[in-house]
């Protein structure tokens, strides 16, 4: 008599992530520290390559920035962003705002977003992520961690 | 006498989520700006319908909310941003989850800020869909905007005990 057979095909395709290494406060991964000095531009921190399903294509993105504002009254921000391609040809999807007000101050900054792709993007996908300041008085500096993860999902 | 036999390939089996769009700060969607003061009170956020397996899993939720501390009027200390997470919804349902931010700042300019929440949901299951609800209630403050980007995801991991 034959047996039911059971296959679930699970929704998790691949994972792709960068950390410094160490990937820690302060770390001494030669990526770091990056300077934000005052009126800067966006400054890349990282970029992944991400292998995405040819049918209902979702990625997970994640991240997480150490800083530290050297000395910045208000109303002093930093923006992290994250593209899809490179930050001058391709497409903002994300960005959100913290304060970068300090003095000698540390911050860790997190968060998620999904990207739905179109079904017209490649088999692979970059996504790059980076930081901006604005209205700073003085430097701005990513010290670590540096944590930027991509799970390709199919939905 | 017959018996199952299961492979389970992986143990990521659903996912769900809900984003702005363009989930961006200072987003256009019309779902923010939120203007929240001291007699707003809680406010949903975003909600998410997760279909799961009926046998034991965990679901992991996280969420990241933008939101900006509005000058020229100064929110001092206590000023704070609750955050809530139910099973289900806000009035019927189950909290399962809070946290506190601050909602200190906009002393002349406005601050900005994201806050980010994660959590594992691991009541056993009793249907085959469950639904989360993510909220914000402000206290103490003066004056704060959510303003983008709001991101709320919900995947269930297959538990393999």
């Amino acid at each position: 008599m034959a047996n039911p057979l059971k296959i679930r095909l699970g929704k998790l395709i691949q994972f792709i992530f960068d950390i410094l290494r160490p990937n820690t406060s302060n770390s001494t991964d030669p990526r770091v520290p990056v300077i934000l000095p005052p009126a800067s531009e966006p400054v890349t921190l990282s970029c992944i390559t991400v292998p995405v399903s040819k049918e209902s294509p979702l990625v997970w993105l994640s991240a997480t920035i150490g800083s530290l504002s050297v000395f910045s009254l208000d109303p002093s921000r930093l923006v992290f962003s994250i593209w899809r391609g490179q930050p001058d040809t391709g497409e903002l999807i994300f960005s959100t705002a913290d304060n970068g007000q300090g003095n000698g101050t540390s911050r860790t900054t997190t968060f998620t977003h999904v990207d739905q792709p179109n079904r017209r993007f490649c088999r692979k996908i970059t996504y790059c992520l980076t930081a901006q300041a604005f209205d700073n008085e003085d430097n701005i500096n990513i010290i670590g961690p540096v944590t930027f993860t991509g799970a390709s999902i199919k939905n | 006498m017959s018996s199952s036999f299961q492979i389970n390939i992986e143990r990521l089996s659903n996912f769900a989520y809900d984003t702005l769009n363009p989930n961006i700060s200072d987003s256009t969607d019309p779902r923010v700006p939120i203007p929240l003061d001291n007699t707003t009170g809680e406010v949903i956020l975003s909600t998410i319908r997760l279909p799961v397996q009926k046998e034991k899993s965990f679901i992991w939720l996280s969420a990241t909310v933008g939101f900006r501390v509005n000058g020229p009027d100064a929110s001092n200390p206590p000023a704070a941003m609750i955050f809530r997470i139910y099973r289900g919804n806000p009035d019927t349902g189950n909290l399962i989850y809070t946290t506190t931010d601050s909602g200190q700042g906009g002393a002349g300019e406005p601050t900005f800020r994201t806050t980010n929440l994660n959590h594992v949901d691991t009541q056993k299951k009793t249907c085959s869909c469950v639904s989360y609800t993510l909220t914000v209630e402000a206290v103490d403050i003066e004056s704060i905007d959510i303003i983008g980007p709001i991101t709320f995801t919900a995947a269930e991991i297959l538990d393999s005990n």
